[in-house]
């Protein structure tokens, strides 16, 4: 019987996939539910938590169970479809904290169409140049540029500045990944460094503001730590107070009194810092991390160029806003809003995790990989 | 494609989380300690316990003043703002940039202006900035009662584009808000009811002129943060340096050059930070709200000339001044608001109230010597800022080595519970003052840690109890300083009926005022040493001290902030020569001179020329006392006798004994500036040099100044030999700083016997210069009338008139001096008579054994 189930094509498919991040996403899931119940107020289980695990587990099955060619084949449609969600959004989204990011669906559910954006890039960019050959000049970046830089704009005039950043890392990879050569590829990393002084003058006041704060951390005035610096100082608190050990869970003073802002969002990392100390923050650091190497470590057994790009890009999608987001409360990175995906409490990004998990794994596991499993 | 990439990839990640493990390291165990102990102190919470100040009272058991509990009334424009309908509908104007009226017009025009909002359609919301737009949204709902989930939902569909107005699209509106008016106008006229007549229809006014004055304060802080970036200081840098006066005018001729301003920089300056200059002065002569166009206009200026400066200043100044500035609105407030604020508190939004220590003074006598507390000056509040400062500075270091983090406890310790600080009151003057350190007590504090240690339930780390003050017990009786008060009126009363009877040749014409007392009067209890009594006339009312201090100082026809039984801080015509009552002492040091003295005889004639440059000395008696003895020129206040006395042995026994007995010297009475100047003795060079100077100091003039304390001092060691203290302080720990008054010389009894009867007969034997006082023969009083002349700009002035002595002549309980300044009247005329009325008043209290019934006039 056992046998017999193992030969079934989903199963196989399974088989052939990159399999062993299941348990590690799992693994993330389980342990941000743990979180969310520890940032909860009085401790209560976090049932709506509980809920936007198992929608994520569901899109995960579901993005499983919709074969490679189906998602090559639809990719560039499921890209319009997020961009007229984006541009929707800016028309009929609901104005949140002087942003326009949701949009209003039926019985109460939104959606944040950005976070969709990201799944419907990754796909995209893989099959533009999985379908094109391997880019040579600046001249056969253009089209898939527009194709990021489009949401990418209108990302930004939401604004959700930390979640256009991310696709920055995503292109990046992607091109570096679909074989621009070394002398082209340097000038699209050290360009934007030469032109970041240049960014200065566009950026906005509240934001000049943020990079001052992270480029002072250590100087804050008491004043400054209660307005501007606020978010910064109070999350290495919290990481810093937890020491090696940690205070345990649910007992980090920062998290319980409420004084970390945004803890069950963009500030989660702080909580696992406090808490679970140099300890489990490291262990969770390596958790994610193989986790998002994985994923690109399967990425380098197949073949086909759209499977390598898809699995790469999802395991950049993971890693990069590992990175951000934990830069971020750690003072690596001047502050931004971006969230931990399978942590955080947003259910898009929830959503989109386990669709983007879904998505390795039906890519992953449609041919044969490289080299046979060992 | 090549797998190279992609572990490039791969590695390039490695690395950046290996940067993330890097940072958790440092940040979790090489400065972990450091954050561990930020986060500790962020939690801490330490609240202090304020001490009460030990009470003043007296010795008869009367409170003078102590500490107890009130409430003050408090307001917060932000609160205000929000809730209230003037509040919203102002705010709401002002984001529309409409030229708004104040909030007081806002609330009379409140149905106009509500029904002008209501016409507002999304496109003129939509004009607004984000932040603007936002605030109007928060505003017109809170007014227009749209605040369930779906009515906001409906607000955002009607802001998307409707093309109705926003009163035809919630219909309800107006009635809501019409209703809300009539809620809040009711709640404001019940609360001004209850706050009293002064506040009739007047709320509203002062919540303008508070709104007003923070404007003010929230322009001139823009302008001064404004000032730190366009100079590249920080803020607190800058106001460091508009403390300063130099480098507060360097800073502003700068900043005009910056900003590319008209007028003069000293009028920038004024703007920026206020002192007490001219421009300062002309700016703050302006009405409020022309001081906050003025301050308005030059902000858009340098809004102009320096836009990369002035960015989000204002509004993060408005919000920090509106958020956190707490302004006091009422003292005291009655019970009634009490419990009105505390059941129904949400129907006066801004309104807050505070418990607060104040100072009561249940008994309104001596204020003078009781003094008073005030919130501290800012120069007092120098060592709390300069601590502050340093401990700030201190508290902001991330790391501190091992003297730093000794110095930072040391100033915590020190700011905590020793320095003054600016909601504590002090001692400013009189005995609240003199014994500011014993009165003081030690505040009290409780340090919680939030969360506790393990971030549930909050910890109780420190618990300090106050300490109160130590009492401090006076000396003085109330009854006794209330019956000589009562006393000093009648007899003031009754003077000029009575000297027409008795004096008829008197001539009282213009010189005395019995309107007007101006009287000294102390009282020493010669057995226990203590000051039972001072007296001052005229009574000085503390809700005057309080409200007309100016006044009062400049005040020299009554000066009542004196008192004159400490004599201290005169006018000129008020100058305390003792006069004849000064004879006794040079009688007495004559003797111990010379005993022989006693029986020498004088001759009297009336006028004396006293040197060859034929300047003449009269005596009150205008055909001369003819040969006289000491007794007799005691008794009659012979003032020839005592200048050829003088002449006669000369300046050094007198100004021996007079200086030993503390003459020229501060009695040591505990608040000494009460009596400054008071006690004046010439220098013996100048009395050896100066014969005529010798002569006029031998009847109390000129060369010596005596306070009634001094004087009632020096009848004291006549009656007992001892120097009586000067003290009123009997009970407080360190008390007295009374002065140690040495070796003082002793009069044999062979002396005093003689002194004290020339001091009877001028009570009970005819021709005595207090004779006609008629003072009952039980008192056995001993005194000595005196009349010192006094001039000021050149010009001689009415009299003083003296007396001095003590009571009973067999054994001696109660010395006393009584001076009644500028009476024109001698001081068997009035002086005496007050005493005479008072101890007919206090004899049951001083003496019971002397009580006698007598038909004082």
């Amino acid at each position: 019987m056992f046998a017999k189930f193992f030969r079934r094509p989903l199963v196989l498919r399974l088989r052939r996939s990159c399999w062993p991040i299941i348990p590690l996403a799992i693994g993330i899931l389980y342990w941000g539910f743990q979180l969310q119940w520890s940032v909860s107020s009085d401790l209560q289980m976090p049932s709506g938590h509980v809920i936007r695990v198992a929608a994520c587990l569901l899109f995960a099955l579901a993005g499983f169970v919709v074969r490679s060619k189906t998602w090559r084949r639809h990719t560039y449609l499921l890209y319009a479809l997020c961009l007229l969600l984006l541009l929707l959004v800016l028309v009929i989204g609901r104005e949140t904290n002087h942003s326009r990011r949701w949009l209003d669906m039926f019985a109460g559910f939104k959606i944040q169409p950005s976070e969709f954006m990201k799944l419907a890039m990754i796909l995209s960019l893989a099959k533009w140049f999985a379908d094109h050959p391997r880019p040579k000049k600046f001249v056969d970046l253009i089209k898939p540029a527009v194709m990021c830089f489009v949401p990418v704009f209108l990302v930004l005039i939401e604004p959700d500045l930390g979640t256009s950043v991310v696709f920055i890392p995503l292109f990046m990879t992607m091109v570096w990944l679909a074989g621009l050569p070394w002398k082209k590829y340097r000038w699209l990393v050290f360009l934007p460094l030469l032109l970041a002084p240049a960014a200065w003058l566009v950026i906005q006041d509240y934001q000049k503001e943020r990079v001052m704060t992270w480029w002072h951390q250590n100087e804050l005035s008491p004043e400054e730590i209660a307005a501007e610096g606020y978010h910064l100082w109070h999350s290495k608190l919290a990481v810093g107070s937890g020491g090696m050990q940690g205070y345990g869970w649910g007992q980090g003073p920062e998290n319980r009194l409420g004084r970390l802002p945004e803890r069950h969002n963009d500030f989660v990392f702080p909580v696992i810092a406090e808490e679970s100390g140099l300890v489990g923050a490291t262990s969770f650091l390596l958790l994610y991390s193989v986790f998002g190497l994985l994923l690109i470590y399967y990425s380098s057994r197949h073949r086909c160029r759209f499977t390598r790009l898809v699995l790469a890009g999802v395991g950049v999608h993971f890693l990069s806003h590992m990175v951000l987001n934990v830069g971020v409360t750690l003072g690596v990175w001047p502050t931004t809003g971006l969230p931990l995906p399978m942590i955080s409490f947003g259910g898009s990004s929830m959503l989109i995790s386990g669709a983007a998990i879904g998505l390795a794994l039906s890519v992953g596991g449609n041919r044969a990989p490289l080299l046979s499993p060992r | 494609m090549n797998n190279k990439r992609l572990g490039h990839l791969a590695i390039g990640f490695v690395f950046l989380v290996c940067v993330m493990v890097a940072r958790l390291f440092q940040l979790q165990v090489i400065e972990g300690d450091e954050w561990q102990r930020q986060a500790r102190s962020s939690r801490l919470d330490k609240d202090t316990i304020p001490f009460k100040r030990g009470r003043i009272t007296s010795a008869d058991g009367k409170i003078f003043a102590e500490d107890d509990s009130a409430y003050d009334l408090y307001f917060r424009y932000r609160d205000f703002r929000r809730n209230h309908p003037a509040g919203q509908i102002h705010a709401a104007l002002v984001l529309l940039s409409v030229d708004a009226p104040g909030v007081e017009q806002c609330m009379v025009d409140a149905h106009v202006w509500a029904r002008q909002l209501l016409q507002l359609e999304p496109p003129r919301l939509a004009d607004l900035s984000g932040q603007a737009r936002n605030d109007l949204n928060y505003y017109l709902r809170g007014m227009f009662g749209i605040v369930s989930s779906e009515q906001r939902d409906d607000y955002f569909d009607w802001l998307d584009g409707s093309d109705l107005n926003l009163g035809e699209y919630f219909p309800q509106a107006e009635s809501y808000f019409l209703q809300q008016l009539k809620f809040y106008q009711v709640r404001i006229t019940a609360l001004e009811t209850m706050l009293g007549s002064d506040w009739h229809q007047h709320m509203l006014v002062k919540i303008e002129t508070r709104r007003q004055q923070l404007q003010l304060m929230v322009l001139q802080r823009a302008l001064q943060d404004t000032a730190a970036r366009s100079l590249q200081y920080s803020p607190s840098e800058l106001r460091g340096k508009l403390r300063d006066k130099e480098s507060r005018l360097n800073a502003a001729h700068l900043l005009h050059q910056h900003w590319q301003l008209d007028g003069r920089a000293e009028y920038l300056a004024a703007m920026l930070s206020p002192i007490d200059d001219n421009a300062s002065e002309q700016l703050r002569q302006q009405e409020l709200s022309q001081q906050v166009e003025l301050l308005s206009s030059l902000w858009q200026q340098v809004e102009l000339a320096a836009p990369q400066d002035t960015a989000g200043i204002l509004r993060d100044q408005q919000y920090r001044v509106h958020r956190f500035r707490v302004i006091g609105f009422s003292k005291d407030v009655d019970y009634q608001i009490v419990d009105l604020l505390a059941q129904q508190g949400d129907d006066y939004p801004g309104l807050y109230l505070q418990k607060i220590t104040r100072r009561n003074y249940p008994t309104e006598l001596s204020p003078q010597i009781v003094g008073m507390v005030r919130l501290p000056h800012e120069r007092d509040l120098f060592e709390y800022r300069v601590l502050n400062d340093r401990f700030r500075q201190l508290r902001k270091l991330f790391y501190r080595n091992v003297e730093d983090e000794a110095e930072y406890r040391q100033l915590r310790h020190r700011l905590w519970s020793a320095t003054l600080r600016p909601d504590e009151t002090r001692g400013i003057s009189g005995v609240e003052n003199s014994f500011e350190q014993v009165l003081r007590g030690v505040r009290g504090y409780l340090q919680v840690l939030e969360g506790g240690e393990d971030g549930k339930v909050p910890l109780e780390l420190l618990y300090s109890s106050p300490l109160n003050g130590n009492d401090v017990v006076l000396s003085l009786d109330t009854k006794l300083i209330e019956q000589a008060e009562q006393s000093i009126a009648k007899v003031y009363r009754n003077t000029r009926q009575r000297m027409r009877e008795d004096f008829p040749s008197a001539d009282l014409s213009s010189k005395f005022d019995a309107s007007q007392p101006k009287v000294g009067f102390a009282l020493i209890d010669l057995k226990s040493d203590q000051v039972p009594m001072l007296a001052t006339a005229p009574h000085l009312a503390r809700q005057q001290l309080r409200q007309d201090y100016q006044q009062l100082v400049a005040l020299k026809d009554a000066s009542p902030l004196r008192h004159r039984a400490l004599a201290g801080n005169y006018w000129p015509q008020e100058t305390p020569y003792p006069g004849s009552t000064f004879k006794p002492l040079v009688a007495a040091a004559a003797l111990m001179f010379d005993s022989s003295l006693w029986n020498k005889v004088y001759r009297c004639e009336g006028v004396f020329n006293a040197n060859e440059n034929g300047v003449n000395l009269h005596c009150d008696s205008r055909y001369g006392h003819q040969a006289i003895t000491m007794r007799d020129a005691l008794k009659k206040s012979c003032n020839i006798y005592f200048y050829k006395l003088a002449r006669d042995i000369g300046p050094q026994p007198i100004y021996s004994l007079a200086s030993s007995l503390g003459f020229g010297e501060p009695t040591g009475f505990e608040v000494a500036y009460l009596e400054k100047g008071a006690n004046y003795l010439v220098d013996l060079e100048t009395l050896s040099n100066n014969s005529l100077r010798l002569m006029r100091t031998a009847i109390g003039q000129v060369g010596v100044h005596a306070s009634p304390l001094q004087m009632a001092r020096l009848y004291g060691w006549l009656a007992t030999s001892t120097l009586p203290s000067a003290s009123i302080v009997l009970e407080g720990a360190g008390a007295s700083p009374a002065l140690d008054s040495g070796e003082v010389p002793v009069l044999s009894n062979n002396h005093r016997t003689k002194i004290v009867d020339a001091l009877s007969a001028v009570n009970y034997e005819l021709g005595g210069t207090a004779y006609k006082t008629q003072f009952p023969s039980q008192w056995q009083i001993v005194g000595k009338t005196g009349t010192s002349q006094v001039s000021s700009g050149g010009k001689m002035q009415p009299t003083h008139a003296w007396f001095t002595g003590y009571f009973p002549a067999d054994n001696p309980r109660y010395s006393f001096a009584i001076m009644c300044e500028n009476t024109g009247l001698h001081g068997g005329q009035i002086a005496s008579f007050i005493l005479k009325e008072f101890l007919q008043r206090a004899m049951p209290q001083l003496a019971p054994e002397l009580v006698v019934q007598s038909n004082v006039r």
